[in-house]
């Protein structure tokens, strides 16, 4: 799925394995190893548009980007494999985890769960495009003041949904700020100080 | 509540390097590593504050098994191995900066401080030099080695510790709910009380999520887990967070080490879930034996109790 | 991720001819949330996916002369915070704010929550083959079990795991299901049915269908409503155990009543009998015990979910007193 000469040779692979197990367990345990052979369906005129890749653009941290894409892909794949925007992080791959938070159109979302395609002419912020120049965004500056992080690897998607909630609510509750990072999760248990970290911020905010 | 001990005490044998260059800079290698426990903070702070620098003047390379050798990260031991090294290296730059020092002011190294980047004369503050200026042309970086000493062999030593849970539970639903905890350690003195409390925060979470939620279902119907996400294996959200206050007896035992200081990995994830049990028996009267403290289980262990004559 | 391709349709009458002509492994995608979990996993290996989020204009939330039409694209997080479904339609704000965690609710819709597919653990797992996927048994019956049905099991103890669709239930929603003939629409509850009918599905959509729009009637005046879903940690969590109420009160008594449950059954589960013992009752908590008392005497439970009983008599209670509030 990831690009399409792997995709050619998957097809040989699938038959080399089917050839040796046969039968309809073999197939499926093929199409679990090598992933699925794609059927090509066309579409006619009038008809809905289909697409195998294509070629789309949208907005990263300001900036224009264009590129080839296929459906499989997520945007998590994008911003980390291509765009190499690695800050934002891939734990668990499926929504239940929060590492993966992005803002898109201002609103956070998990960009291990929306296809790239999906994405196509969005406005989406990441962590890497927070800070202007050498100047930390505020909530970036509390993080690091109030210590709230161990390992870090939640620490980005915790920036986002943070920055996303004081966007919403400037002077949020401590029960408010629990309910806006409800969709991150923190393994080494910091949430205290990331708590505390986004009180401040909404200081420094509102002081300008 | 519920207490803990735990030895915490470190590997005697770690070493560190820490080097001096002819520009003021100071670097320390260790082959230690930093897993969000703050080991890299710590190294710059035993060093710097030992040669009266601050954290950030000290450059610190860890995480490549190249440097001196250190034990890995676990059973609450990396802080007491390392930094005990770092120190001892760090003392050895002292004395021989001092050393260096004496011969410009003219009085022997025992009268010389290391402080605010100076050496500064016990007697008379006046009279300093910056160590900038002491090491200015040495031919080639000065290199100390330092080493973490043996244990004490006439004591025994542990890490001690206490936490106070306060709970509410929903006797209709089984639901607990922590809403505060205070947890009281003594590790010997602390390095950093900011990484310290981290580990606080941390291994009371941890402990709650494994009292109230974490629970690995084997199947014996298709022999596997049939939890293994995050989503079914449940952790403590940011919803499910108390108030925690950590307290730090801070008291230097010199017989330990030279730094005085002991571990604080496992020291809080110890007492952490049974101060939670504790507290929900003292809440409903009667134990739930067994974590995680589930809805159902609470249900059961009321029912239990309403049994009983 | 498997390969697929990607329909970006303009109008839903695209969607719908192209599902009525395609044989193959076509599935519509809303918000994605539920349906790339399940591609993730390998559950299901589509050609193709529609995305329903190109075709314009079905977002919206609109009073109209005899009912609120809430289009199927609509945002849970939108329908949550909408200001006029928080001042008529208590249940559906509160079923709304406490689905999974705000990231999900952002990006999930309310026809892909009505549409989603069941949450246990062995439907969840491609090596298991149970009888929602073809195979001949329930492995939840002598397995693992705390999350499954205590009503209407049997074929399949997997429960529906949509926190609105008992909302929209206990309001007597309307779904509007568009297909190539046009539209048609059916009682909400009447759209899902249980594992007997057919176990591969939970719902009577046919292949070449969508739902296009959920209705709700104008809210009453003597109406209230109220949604208490119990979970097992703070948040981002399936209901184990929810109740839906909406009532009809005159003072403190009760004239009219529905009472949905989730999680608890293969499909949402309405209490038709707690709801006729209610009728001429007080709204407390003790008339409503009595009464949830008559259902749970029907629960077959299974070894590890007992428990949900219990929690549900409460949260039956428990809704009954908050629609005084
Ligand atoms: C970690 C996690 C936690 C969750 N917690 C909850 C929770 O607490 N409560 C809850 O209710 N849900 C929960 N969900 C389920 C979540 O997927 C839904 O809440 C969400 O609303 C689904 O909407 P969607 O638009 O993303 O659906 P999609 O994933 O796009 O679609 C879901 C299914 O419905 C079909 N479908 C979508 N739209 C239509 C339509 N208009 N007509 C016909 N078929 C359609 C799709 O083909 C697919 O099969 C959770 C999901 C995850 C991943
Ligand atoms: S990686 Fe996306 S939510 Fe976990
Ligand atoms: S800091 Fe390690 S997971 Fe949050």
């Amino acid at each position: 799925m990831e690009n399409s000469r792997k995709k050619k040779k998957t097809v040989t692979r699938r038959a080399f394995l089917q050839s040796l197990s046969g039968g309809a367990v073999g197939a499926g345990v093929a199409s679990r190893v090598l992933g699925k052979e794609p059927r090509s369906i066309q579409s006619g005129p009038g008809e809905m548009e289909v697409f195998s890749s294509k070629r789309i653009a949208l907005t990263v941290n300001g900036k224009k980007v264009g590129f080839e894409t296929e459906p499989g892909e997520t945007l998590l794949q994008v911003l980390r494999d291509r765009l190499r925007l690695t800050g934002t992080k891939r734990t668990c791959n499926r929504g239940e985890c929060g590492g993966c938070t992005v803002l898109l159109d201002g609103k956070p979302v998990y960009s291990c769960h929306i296809l790239a395609i999906q994405a196509e002419g969005k406005d989406i912020l990441t962590i890497e495009g927070l800070a202007s120049g050498d100047k930390l965004h505020p909530v970036q500056q509390a993080f690091i003041d109030k210590d709230s992080y161990q390992c870090g690897f939640c620490t980005p998607g915790f920036i986002m949904s943070s920055v996303a909630l004081l966007d919403k609510n400037k002077q949020p509750s401590l029960d408010e700020i629990k309910a806006g990072l409800s969709g991150n999760l923190c393994r080494c248990g910091n949430y205290q100080k990331i708590h505390a970290a986004v009180a401040a911020a909404a200081d420094a905010m509102r002081r300008g | 509540m519920a207490s803990q001990i735990w030895p915490g005490a470190g590997v005697p044998g770690t070493l560190a390097d820490l080097r001096i260059y002819s520009d003021g800079s100071v670097e320390v290698e260790c082959g230690t590593q930093d897993i969000g426990t703050g080991t890299r903070t710590h190294i710059a702070v035993v060093a710097a504050d030992t040669l009266g620098l601050e954290p950030q003047d000290i450059s610190v390379k860890i995480g490549n098994s190249d440097y001196p050798w250190a034990p890995i990260s676990g059973g609450s031991l990396t802080t007491p191995s390392v930094g005990p090294a770092v120190r001892d290296a760090a003392l050895k730059a002292a004395e021989y900066l001092k050393g260096l020092a004496s011969k410009k002011l003219n009085t022997p190294p025992a009268d010389i401080l290391l402080e605010n980047k100076k050496l500064v004369l016990k007697t008379d503050p006046s009279k300093a030099i910056e160590i900038r200026e002491v090491v200015r042309g040495l031919p080639r970086p000065m290199v100390f080695h330092g080493e973490r000493s043996e244990h004490p062999s006439t004591f025994a030593f542990q890490t001690f510790g206490a936490h106070f849970a306060e709970v509410e539970v929903d006797t209709e639903t089984g639901k607990i709910k922590v809403k505060k905890v205070v947890a009281a350690h003594d590790v010997g003195r602390v390095i950093n009380r900011q990484t310290a409390e981290s580990q606080v925060l941390g291994g009371i979470i941890q402990g709650l999520s494994a009292g109230l939620f974490e629970e690995k279902l084997m199947d014996p119907e298709t022999g596997t887990m049939v939890n293994p996400n995050l989503h079914d294996y449940k952790i403590a959200t940011a919803l499910d967070i108390p108030e925690i206050i950590p307290i730090f007896a801070d008291v230097v035992d010199d017989r330990l080490n030279n730094l005085g200081t002991k571990g604080l990995g496992e020291p809080p994830r110890i007492p952490s879930s049974a101060a939670i049990a504790n507290a929900v028996y003292n809440a409903i009267g009667v134990h739930v034996r067994e974590i995680p403290m589930t809805p159902a289980k609470v249900l059961a262990a009321l029912k239990r109790k309403e049994a009983k004559p | 991720m498997n390969s697929f391709q990607y329909g970006k349709p303009t109008s839903l009458e695209q969607v719908t001819s192209f599902l009525a002509r395609e044989n193959a492994n076509v599935f519509v995608m809303a918000g994605g949330t539920d349906l790339l979990g399940e591609i993730k996993e390998g559950l299901i290996e589509p050609d193709l996916v529609i995305d329903l989020k190109a075709v314009p204009g079905l977002a919206y939330i609109k009073k109209e002369k005899d009912a609120v039409a809430i289009g199927a694209l609509t945002a849970v997080a939108d329908l949550a915070e909408d200001p006029m479904i928080r001042q008529d339609y208590r249940v559906l704000v509160e079923a709304a704010k406490v689905i999974a965690s705000p990231q999900l609710r952002n990006m999930g819709t309310v026809g892909g929550n009505l549409c989603q597919r069941p949450r246990c653990w062995y439907y969840r797992d491609a090596r298991v083959v149970c009888s929602k996927k073809g195979g001949s048994k329930c492995y939840a019956e002598k397995g693992r079990n705390k999350y499954h049905a205590i009503f209407a099991g049997g074929i399949c103890y997997a429960v529906y795991p949509s926190d609105l669709a008992p909302a929209f239930i206990a309001l007597e929603a309307i779904a509007v299901i568009a297909s190539p003939q046009g539209e048609r629409t059916i009682p909400l509850a009447e759209f899902y049915a249980p594992p007997i009918v057919n176990v591969r599905k939970e719902n009577v959509l046919g292949k070449q269908e969508v739902v296009k729009e959920i209705r709700i009637p104008l809210a009453k005046k003597n109406e209230k409503s109220t949604y208490q879903k119990f979970i097992e940690r703070g948040s981002w969590d399936f209901a184990v155990v929810s109740a839906a109420v909406k009532a009809a009160l005159s003072g403190a008594t009760i004239e009219d009543i529905r009472i949905v449950c989730g999680g608890v059954a293969p499909i949402p589960w309405r209490l038709k009998k707690v709801e006729a013992a209610l009728k001429g009752k007080k709204a407390t908590e003790s008339e409503a015990r009595k009464a949830a008392k008559i259902a749970l005497a029907e629960a077959a439970p299974l070894a590890e979910n007992g428990y949900k009983i219990e929690l549900l008599e409460t949260m039956i209670a428990r809704a009954v007193v908050a629609l005084g509030k």
